[in-house]
């Protein structure tokens, strides 16, 4: 065998036999660090192989990298363009998926801002077309929600996502039974904020189902702190009362 | 007796002075300062920037710019600096004076491998301790703006930022070690110098190869992307900076281990540089 071939043959055994043999340890290291989190392997392979080469190539230096792409975005967003915006948003998550700022603000863009345009530029009118505008509603709110559950990826379990979402399920895709879903999945977890699982019992009033909403408050009513304002428990005390008082006069519509 | 004793036995002296002297010819390099030179006025542009910051609190930026020249411009040193030692040597035929004397070539491989790993623990240690300071007089400043978020003391560990630099180190330490292993076998210096880019680039994404490994029907992509998961070591694992910047700390046995994956593959590639080079008709 001539030297390259030899040379070639000997590193790449070389090279195979230590990877093998440190493939748990890797996985070890990576877990004392990360924890089981899977960061961006769970993501679509397209996106986890530019998040990769971001931090690859840019290292520490991709945060600005992607200010950059976020002002630029805002250029964009100026003029309108629906493909560009989504594109720079898109590039910006990529590169650096740390930043919440752009998976809040890039889902809000997307979800709000976006249809609005489409409505403005074809002259549509919520009255007279409101099939239109809500098919409109409906094909942006997808794609934002999509961005939300990949900022989930980068950042599992932030409430600021999950309540964005929740709120795009409830005002822009009309699904009150998701929102209902992703409220209450906010309000089940440690430190949630106060606010989801109030949405959630009002949410399953607008369903009908009152007596559902009324066990749910009085049943956080007892774990509300009474010396912080956010929780409200006052206010969750008068709404307990009045749904207490719109079943019985349900009751009493029914007996008769 | 003693001489013929060094000439018999493998001698840590001839490596060492080797390195030595690779050493001081490095930090004579122009690109040396170039690249130090790049990577202070980054770190000054950090303070400048801060206004095109929407993403991250301002520590966090400092932090951000000062890994970013440790990685990016550390990575461009490491590269170049392996290989201009290595296969310059061989290119200016110099490495036949080197070897007219009573030195092994494995010697000669391990010499060259400390001058470049020397060179890129000034690299870094100079950025950390600017980064260090930065970050002290910035947190400083905001200390006495914010009291109030700073009741419970500094919130960065110092001590975290300068154990990220010394993972650097290691991680620029396993990249120079590949491109002496290529450079032992290359024929120019530019090929050591691509085939050590591409192996930095893969070696950071090492870890989304071992995911997709076997998610695919083309067998040619998957013997690729085995080959990639199982020889090339994983750069990722350095990548904890953005723990630290939260003000996580990385545990002392993290550190060991990291320093001893690191070792365990300097050790094959140049382990497999030396087989290669003694082989080698110069």
């Amino acid at each position: 065998m001539s030297y390259r071939k030899w040379t070639i043959v000997v590193s790449l055994v070389g090279a195979l036999s230590i990877g093998a043999l440190t493939s748990g340890w890797q996985r070890l290291i990576f877990r004392s660090l990360h924890g089981d989190s899977l960061g961006t392997n769970s993501l679509p392979k397209s996106e986890s192989l530019g998040q990769g080469l971001s931090l690859a190539i840019l290292g520490g230096y991709r945060s600005i990298a992607a200010n950059l792409i976020w002002l630029d975005m805002n250029g964009s967003w100026e003029k309108q363009n629906i493909n560009e915006t989504l594109a720079k948003i898109e590039l910006a998550t990529a590169t650096d998926p740390r930043a919440l700022f752009f998976w809040l603000n890039g889902a809000r863009v997307v979800a709000n801002d976006m249809p609005a345009w489409v409505i403005a530029n074809q002259g549509l009118d919520q009255e007279k077309h409101p099939n239109t505008v809500k098919a409109l509603n409906l094909k942006f709110s997808e794609k934002a929600l999509e961005l939300i559950e990949n900022g989930l990826v980068a950042h599992p379990g932030n409430f600021e996502l999950m309540v964005d979402r929740a709120v795009i399920h409830w005002k822009k895709r009309e699904d009150l039974e998701e929102a209902a879903k992703s409220f209450l999945e906010i309000a089940t977890m440690p430190n949630s904020p106060y606010f989801a699982g109030r949405l959630y019992a009002e949410l399953l009033v607008e369903l009908g189902r009152t007596d559902d909403a009324l066990s749910y408050l009085k049943s956080i009513y007892s774990s509300l702190p009474d010396d912080d304002i956010q929780a409200m428990k006052p206010f969750v005390a008068e709404r307990i009362r009045q749904l207490e008082i719109k079943l019985e006069e349900q009751k009493v519509l029914v007996i008769p | 007796m003693n001489e013929k004793l060094n000439l018999s036995f493998w001698n840590m002296r001839h490596a060492w002075l080797i390195g030595k002297t690779s050493y001081l010819e490095t930090v004579r390099m122009k690109l040396f300062y170039a690249l130090l030179a790049l990577s202070l006025f980054s770190l000054g542009c950090s303070f400048l920037l801060q206004e095109f910051n929407f993403g991250s609190d301002e520590l966090k930026f400092i932090m951000d710019f000062g890994f970013g020249g440790m990685t990016f411009f550390g990575s461009i040193l490491a590269i170049v600096t392996a290989s201009q030692l290595f296969y310059g040597e061989i290119e200016d035929r110099t490495v036949f004076t080197i070897l007219a004397k009573p030195i092994r070539r494995s010697e000669f491989v391990v010499g060259k491998f400390i001058g470049a790993w020397f060179c890129i623990v000034s690299f870094v240690l100079c950025l950390t301790l600017c980064l260090m300071l930065s970050l002290f007089v910035r947190e400083s400043i905001l200390m006495s703006q914010y009291p109030e978020v700073f009741s419970e003391g500094r919130l960065l560990n110092y001590l975290d930022v300068l154990g990220f630099g010394f993972m650097q180190c290691v991680r620029l330490g396993m990249l120079g070690s590949i491109v002496i292993l290529f450079s032992s076998y290359a024929t120019s210096s530019l090929f050591s110098i691509i085939i050590g880019v591409v192996t930095w680039i893969l070696g950071q994404l090492q870890h989304l190869a071992v995911n997709a490994w076997g998610q695919y029907d083309s067998l040619f992509l998957n013997t690729i992307l085995f080959i990639v998961s199982i020889a090339l070591p994983n750069f990722h694992l350095y990548d904890f900076g953005d723990k630290i910047a939260l003000g996580e700390s990385a545990s002392i046995s993290v550190y060991l281990q990291l320093v001893g994956y690191g070792a365990l593959y300097c050790a094959l590639y140049l382990s497999l540089a030396v087989l290669s080079f003694r082989e080698r008709e110069l």
